[in-house]
C-alpha cells in the first residue's frame, strides 16, 4: 500500500532539477588570459602603469608636414625606423604623437636613431616638449624645455627639464592626448637622427581584458548572467560570452551582454568562454568587476532544436508568406516546448502545424513586440516528444535578416520567475537567413498618419502614430520626427537609430517637458539623416481639447 | 463683424460701449488656442516684424494700438499669406483691417483668418487710440480669437494696451520714436498657464529711427517664457519703390531665426507690398510669402 501510494504520488507530477548558479567573489578561477588587468581587494580592475611603460608605443606620430614618421614603433633601425633630417637646418621642426585619448603624462624620452648611434653628433641640441588636451587641440602647454642639450638621449626627468610641478614644486603629471617635440636649436654642420619618442605616464592602462572558461560538465541551458561592477564616468566594462567549439565567432563579432541578459549563443552548451573588456578614458579611473554569477539549467527545454526558413528569398518591402520550420528532439528528461520566440521579425496571420496537425487559434497565443522586433508564441499544450513545428506567417523586410529562434517552457518560467530561453541552432541543411531581393526603394516613403487630431485624455484619440518606411540605407542612421508649433519652436523630438525598415512614432501631444501643448495646429517633419543620406517628409496635425 | 464695423463709425462714446459689449458678449470658452501665427502684414513682415513704433500704416495698429492716434487719413489694407510652402496641404492666412481717424482719435478694426483644410483660427479686433499729449499717445484693442476643428473649438478674448512716445529729432535729420505694448491681457482663470505654465500676456519695447528717408526699427518682446528680438530697415529704392529687410529671432526651448526681405510700391493712393520670409531653423519647411494691398483714404 505504501509502495502504491509512493508510486501514485510519483505519477503525473513534474519534478525537475533546480536551476543552478555559478559565481565567484574570490579568485578561484584563474583567467585563461589576462592583459593589463589585476585582481586587487576582491575585484578585477585595470592595472596601473609602471614607470617604464611607454604609452606612445604603437600610436601615431606625424611631422610638421602631416606625414607619418616611424617614431613610435619601438625601433630605431637604420633608415626604416628613424627620422633623419638630411640637413642641419632643423630649427622649428616638430613631431606630434597622438596617444589616442587623454593620458596623465609624467615623462618624455627621445631615443636617437641608429644613425645617431653610429655618428653621435646627430642628436637634439635644444628642444621644447608640449602637450595638448583632447578638447583643445590648438592649445599647447609646456612640459619640458632645454636650450642646451648635449646628450644622445633626451629624458625630461633625468635632465630636469620637466616643467610641470604641483603646489609644492614637485614634478607632477599633465593630462593630454597630444605630445609635441620641437627642435629649437641646430648645429651648423650636423644633422639630427631620431629613433623613437617615448611617453611615460601615471594612472591606469587605457584598455585591458581577461578571459576565462566556464565548464558545466554537461550540456546546459544558460540563464541570466549577472555581475556586480563599479563603472565610473569615463570608463566602460563589457561582458561577452561564446560557446567553445559551438559559436565560431571572433570576439569582435560577439555582442556585449547587458546586465541580467540571457546568453545569446547556441544552446545547449557545455563550455563557455567569457571575455571581460575594461576601458578607461580617465587616467585615474578604472572599472571594477566584483562578482559574476551565471545561472544555468541542467534540464533542457529540448535536447536538440534546429531551425530553418522557407523560402530563403523574398521581395524587398513587400509582404511575403514564409514558413519557419523547427525540428525538435525532446527527451523524457526535458521540460518540453510551449514557448517559441522568433527574433528580428514580426509575423502576422500566423498558422501553426505540429507534425502535420494544424492547431486552432484557441491552442496558441501570439505576442508581437514591435519595439523589440520579435514574435512570441505560447502553445497551450507542451510538446514532449520529437516534433516538427511549422509556423507560417506573413512578414515584410527591407534588408537581409537572420531569423533566430529560441524555445522555452512554462513550468521552468513559473519556478524561476523568467523564461530561460534555450537558443536553437541553424539547420545545417537549410538556413534561417532571409534574403531580400529587388531594387531599394525611396529613402523615405510617404507617412501613414493614424489620425489628424490628438485629444489628450480621450479614449481613442489620445495620440497619433506616424508610420513610414525607410529604405536604401546600408548602415544604421538616426531616424527622427520633430514637431513644431506654428511659431517655429520645436515642441517634441522622437528618434531612434536603425537601418531600412518600418518605423513608427507615437505622439500624445506632450512637449519635451511632458506637459500637454496648447491646442492648435502643429507641423511635423520626419528626418532620416546620416551615412551620406538625407530625407525629409512634412505634414500637420491638430491638438484639440 | 460687419455690425461691429458699422458701429465703429458711430459717435465715439456709443461706439466704445456697444463694441465692448459685443466683444464681451461673444462668450469665451475654456481653452486658449495657440495662435502662434503672427498677425503680420507684408510691410511689417519684410521689416522683421519690428513695427511696434511704426506710424503711417494700418499694420502698425496691429502691433501697437496707440499708432492709430497718429493717423491722418483713412487707410485699409489686406494681406494674403502662404506660410511654409514646403508643408503639404497649404497653410494660408488672410487678414485685413482699417484705421479711421476721428476728431477724438483713431478707430481701428481688423480681422485675420488662418487655416489649413479643416482647421481654422479667426481673430477679430477693434480698438481706439488718442493723443494724450503732443508727444504721447495711448491706445487699446479688444480682440476676440477662436479656433475650430471639426467638433472642437474655443473662443477667447483679450485686451492689448499700447503707448507711443515721440522722442523727437535726436539729430537734425533723425527722428526717434518709442513704443510700449502689453498684448494678450486676459483673465487668468482661463489662462493657458494651467496647461503650459506660461501666461499668454506679452510685452514689447520698441524704438524706431528715421534718418532722412530710411527707417530703422528694433524691438524686443517677452512673455510665455519666450523672448523675441526683431529688427528691420526700409530704404527708398528708385521712384516709388521701397526696399525692406529685417530679421527676427525667437528664443524658447529651441531657436527660430528668420530672415525677411520685401518690396513696397506706391501708386497713387494704392500701396502694394511683398515680403519673403525664410526661417533658418525651419528651412526645410519652405519660405513664407506675403502679399499686401493698401488703400489710402483722402
Amino acid at each position: 500500500m505504501i509502495g502504491l501510494a509512493i508510486l501514485m504520488l510519483g505519477i503525473g507530477s513534474e519534478s525537475y532539477a533546480e536551476m543552478k548558479r555559478w559565481e565567484w567573489d574570490d579568485e578561484p578561477y584563474l583567467p585563461s588570459t589576462r592583459r593589463d588587468v589585476v585582481w586587487i581587494n576582491g575585484a578585477y580592475k585595470l592595472a596601473e602603469l609602471s614607470e617604464e611603460e611607454n604609452i606612445a608605443l604603437g600610436n601615431t606620430a606625424k611631422d610638421d608636414f602631416g606625414l607619418r614618421v616611424p617614431l613610435t614603433d619601438g625601433k630605431i633601425d637604420l633608415i626604416v625606423s628613424e627620422w633623419i633630417s638630411n640637413s642641419p637646418n632643423v630649427f622649428g621642426r616638430n613631431f606630434v604623437v597622438d596617444l589616442g585619448q587623454n593620458r596623465a603624462i609624467t615623462k618624455v624620452r627621445v631615443i636617437p636613431g641608429q644613425t645617431a648611434l653610429n655618428q653621435p653628433e646627430y642628436f637634439v641640441r635644444g628642444y621644447r616638449i608640449e602637450a595638448a588636451h583632447e578638447n583643445s587641440r590648438d592649445v599647447w602647454r609646456l612640459l619640458a624645455e632645454q636650450t642646451k642639450h648635449f646628450n644622445l638621449v633626451l629624458d625630461t626627468q633625468a635632465d630636469s627639464s620637466w616643467k610641470v610641478t604641483d603646489d609644492v614644486g614637485l614634478s607632477t603629471y599633465r593630462e593630454a592626448r597630444y605630445v609635441r617635440l620641437t627642435i629649437t636649436r641646430q648645429d651648423r654642420s650636423n644633422w639630427v637622427a631620431l629613433g623613437d619618442i617615448e611617453v611615460y605616464g601615471t594612472g591606469y592602462h587605457a584598455h585591458g581584458d581577461l578571459q576565462f572558461d566556464f565548464g558545466a560538465k554537461q550540456p546546459v541551458n544558460i540563464g541570466r548572467i549577472v555581475w556586480e561592477a563599479d563603472v565610473p564616468d569615463g570608463t566602460d566594462l563589457r561582458m561577452k560570452a561564446k560557446g567553445v567549439s559551438v559559436d565560431n565567432l571572433d570576439w569582435a563579432e560577439v555582442p556585449s551582454l547587458a546586465q541580467r541578459d540571457q546568453y545569446t549563443g547556441v544552446e545547449p552548451v557545455e563550455d563557455l568562454e567569457f571575455k571581460v573588456e575594461f576601458e578607461t578614458k580617465a587616467a585615474f579611473s578604472t572599472p571594477r568587476l566584483d562578482k559574476l554569477k551565471i545561472d544555468y539549467d541542467p534540464t533542457l527545454v529540448a535536447s536538440y532544436v534546429i531551425c530553418h526558413i522557407e523560402p530563403n528569398k523574398i521581395q524587398r518591402k513587400e509582404i511575403a508568406e514564409v514558413k519557419y520550420i523547427i525540428d525538435a528532439m525532446v527527451g523524457s528528461d526535458d521540460y518540453g516546448i510551449d514557448w517559441i520566440e522568433i527574433k528580428n521579425s514580426i509575423f502576422e496571420d500566423i498558422g501553426i502545424e505540429i507534425d502535420g496537425m494544424m492547431l486552432t487559434s484557441a491552442e496558441y497565443e501570439i505576442m508581437a513586440d514591435v519595439d523589440l522586433n520579435r514574435t512570441r508564441i505560447e502553445l497551450l499544450s507542451t510538446i514532449r516528444q520529437d516534433s516538427r513545428i511549422e509556423i507560417t506567417g506573413k512578414t515584410r523586410l527591407f534588408v537581409d535578416t537572420e531569423l533566430r529562434a529560441s524555445v522555452g517552457n512554462r513550468v521552468q518560467a513559473e519556478r524561476d520567475g523568467y523564461i530561460n530561453w534555450q537558443n536553437t541552432t541553424e539547420n545545417p541543411l537549410g538556413s534561417w537567413d532571409l534574403q531580400v531581393v529587388g531594387a531599394p526603394g525611396d529613402l523615405l516613403s510617404s507617412i501613414r498618419q493614424s489620425g489628424s487630431v490628438i485629444s489628450p485624455g480621450s479614449a481613442d484619440e489620445s495620440s497619433i502614430s506616424f508610420e513610414f518606411d525607410v529604405d536604401n540605407i546600408s548602415s544604421a542612421t538616426e531616424i527622427s520626427i520633430e514637431i513644431y508649433s506654428m511659431n517655429g519652436i520645436r515642441v517634441k523630438r522622437l528618434s531612434e537609430f536603425g537601418t531600412a525598415g518600418v518605423y513608427r512614432f507615437d505622439w500624445d501631444g506632450s512637449s519635451e517637458s511632458e506637459k500637454i501643448v496648447p491646442p492648435g495646429l502643429y507641423m511635423y517633419q520626419v528626418v532620416v539623416e546620416g551615412a551620406g543620406v538625407s530625407g525629409r517628409r512634412r505634414g500637420t496635425c491638430v491638438v484639440a481639447y | 463683424m460687419v455690425v461691429v464695423g458699422v458701429l465703429a463709425l458711430w459717435p465715439i462714446s456709443k461706439n466704445i460701449v456697444v463694441s465692448v459689449a459685443l466683444c464681451i458678449g461673444l462668450k469665451p470658452l475654456v481653452a486658449f488656442a495657440a495662435f502662434e501665427v503672427e498677425h503680420w502684414g507684408a510691410h511689417s513682415a519684410a521689416m522683421g516684424g519690428a513695427f511696434s513704433a511704426h506710424v503711417g500704416t494700418v499694420e502698425g495698429s496691429w502691433f501697437n494700438p496707440a499708432v492709430a492716434a497718429a493717423m491722418q487719413v483713412k487707410m485699409f489694407t489686406s494681406t494674403h499669406v502662404q506660410l511654409f510652402k514646403g508643408v503639404p496641404g497649404g497653410l494660408k492666412q488672410n487678414s485685413g483691417g482699417g484705421v479711421v481717424p476721428t476728431k477724438y482719435g483713431g478707430a481701428t478694426l481688423s480681422f485675420a483668418r488662418f487655416g489649413e483644410r479643416e482647421y481654422s483660427e479667426q481673430i477679430f479686433a477693434m480698438g481706439f487710440a488718442r493723443k494724450m499729449h503732443q508727444r504721447f499717445s495711448l491706445g487699446f484693442q479688444l480682440g476676440n480669437a477662436g479656433w475650430e476643428f471639426g467638433d472642437w473649438g474655443a473662443r477667447d478674448w483679450s485686451l492689448s494696451l499700447g503707448g507711443l512716445y515721440e522722442v523727437g529729432w535726436i539729430t537734425p535729420h533723425t527722428f526717434a520714436r518709442i513704443g510700449l505694448v502689453a498684448r494678450g491681457l486676459g483673465s487668468t482663470t482661463r489662462d493657458s498657464g494651467r496647461l503650459t505654465g506660461h501666461r499668454p500676456s506679452r510685452y514689447v519695447f520698441a524704438f524706431e529711427l528715421r534718418p532722412e528717408k530710411q527707417i530703422f526699427a528694433a524691438e524686443v518682446e517677452t512673455g510665455r517664457g519666450e523672448w523675441e528680438l526683431r529688427a528691420g530697415c526700409e530704404t527708398p529704392l528708385v521712384g516709388d519703390w521701397n526696399l525692406r529687410f529685417g530679421g527676427n529671432v525667437l528664443f524658447a526651448e529651441t531657436l527660430n531665426r528668420t530672415a525677411n526681405v520685401g518690396l513696397g510700391y506706391t501708386w497713387n493712393l494704392i500701396r502694394f507690398d511683398y515680403a519673403y520670409s525664410h526661417s533658418y531653423d525651419l528651412s526645410s519647411f519652405g519660405a513664407t510669402h506675403r502679399i499686401g494691398i493698401g488703400l489710402f483714404g483722402s
